[in-house]
């Protein structure tokens, strides 16, 4: 049933692949990743490729993404945090561009699937985790016992932290996939009133009005989320890499 | 100000141009302040906003903590056969995690880290994410 608030969210092979038994199938979300991959490339290439002295407009926008996340990470992890700009612009970009694609049409949302959002915040936190560990040595392992903590609490408050810090990928992930899955259902939903209302006649169709202007607000509210939610992704992944910066206590 | 030829007039023009001038320039800055939004009320909906985005970052901070705990204690347990104290202990542990997750994205926790001189710049970040939080929004 096309109403149902789901069926976006499937997944359907379009090239079979089956490899040693496992299925490495190109999907509608691999095609959609690519297509991300692509809009941020050709954004990015396109816009830069005038090289103005006085952007135009495409290169000024291309620039002002450069600053944003620029300034974020030179804010939440320093000068030193700049050999980690590619990363994060990188996972900005396409959060971003992967959210925005969602909101069109017969899109499919590839961060609506927490395998995706997961497999960015791992990507995240294990370059926290390598890099802390190639800098620091061991040294990376003091974020986890704070300082001032009497020695009988010690065990417990480490115990704490090491699950404060492991919990990390799984609020990072849940949280933009958790956003995009519920307002793209939100969205299906009232549009899907809008629809089943107007087969009750004239005055459903009256009443239908209300939806419409519902499903309108929460699109633009979409869009916010949208950016946010990259915007958060790229803050919380500068704020982590800060930790691997600067792990002492 | 077309008519500021005449020599005879130049003083006399020059500042009834200039009355003309400050009364259209008052006209335009009117115009302009009917037409800017309402501060109080955009705050209104930027606070709004940012409730409904700290109320989720809160919670999956605190549901995460949670969610960890008790699967790491389920696995020892499925490796060590010490069924259920592990996951007994590990998720109260969670628990303590995610109300100290929630506490430090309040800021209500003065962060032990950063407590070093070195690591100055570090804990103006942090404090300045925890002032942002408001306005970051997830």
């Amino acid at each position: 049933m096309a109403n149902d608030p789901i069926k976006q969210f499937e997944i359907h092979s379009i090239v079979p692949i089956e490899i040693a038994g496992i299925d490495f199938s190109f999907t509608n979300s691999s095609l959609f990743m690519l297509a991300t991959t692509g809009a941020v490339s050709a954004f990015l290439v396109l816009s830069t490729s005038g090289r103005g002295l006085v952007p135009n407009r495409w290169q000024s926008a291309a620039e002002m993404s450069y600053e944003f996340v620029a300034g974020m990470l030179r804010d939440a992890a320093g000068t030193q945090g700049m050999k980690f700009f590619p990363l994060v612009f990188s996972l900005f970009m396409f959060v971003l561009f992967a959210n925005l694609f969602g909101m069109f049409p017969y899109f499919f949302t590839v961060t609506s699937h927490i395998i995706v959002t997961f497999a960015l915040a791992m990507l995240v936190i294990g370059t926290v985790v390598l890099y802390g560990f190639m800098k620091h040595g061991l040294g990376f392992l003091k974020l986890f016992v704070p300082e001032g903590v009497p020695v009988v609490l010690l065990p417990l408050v480490c115990a704490i932290e090491v699950i404060s810090f492991l919990s990390r990928p799984i609020s990072l992930s849940v949280r933009l996939f958790a956003n995009m899955l519920a307002g793209h259902i939100t969205l299906k939903v009232f549009a899907g009133f809008i629809v089943s209302l107007s087969g009750f006649g004239l005055i459903g169709i009256g009443g239908s009005i209300l939806p419409l202007i519902m499903t309108v607000a929460i699109t633009a509210l979409e869009f916010l989320v949208s950016f946010l939610q990259a915007y958060v992704f790229a803050v919380l992944t500068c704020m982590y890499l800060n930790d691997a910066l600067h792990p002492s206590h | 100000m077309g008519d500021g030829s005449d020599p005879d007039h130049a003083d006399k023009t020059g500042r009834q141009d200039f009355s003309e001038v400050r009364q259209r320039l008052d006209a335009l800055g009117d115009k302009l302040e009917a037409r800017r939004p309402d501060p109080v009320d955009e705050r209104a909906a930027k606070a709004e906003r940012s409730n409904y985005a700290m109320a989720i970052r809160v919670s999956s901070d605190f549901i995460a903590a949670i969610f960890v705990g008790g699967a790491l204690g389920w696995f020892l347990d499925s490796i060590a056969g010490t069924t259920p104290f592990g996951l007994v202990i590990l998720l109260l542990l969670g628990f303590a995690a995610g109300v100290l997750n929630v506490m430090r994205t309040l800021g209500l926790v003065a962060t032990p880290k950063r407590a070093s001189p070195p690591a100055s710049s570090g804990d103006a970040a942090r404090r300045r994410d925890t002032e942002e939080n408001g306005r970051e929004g997830s």
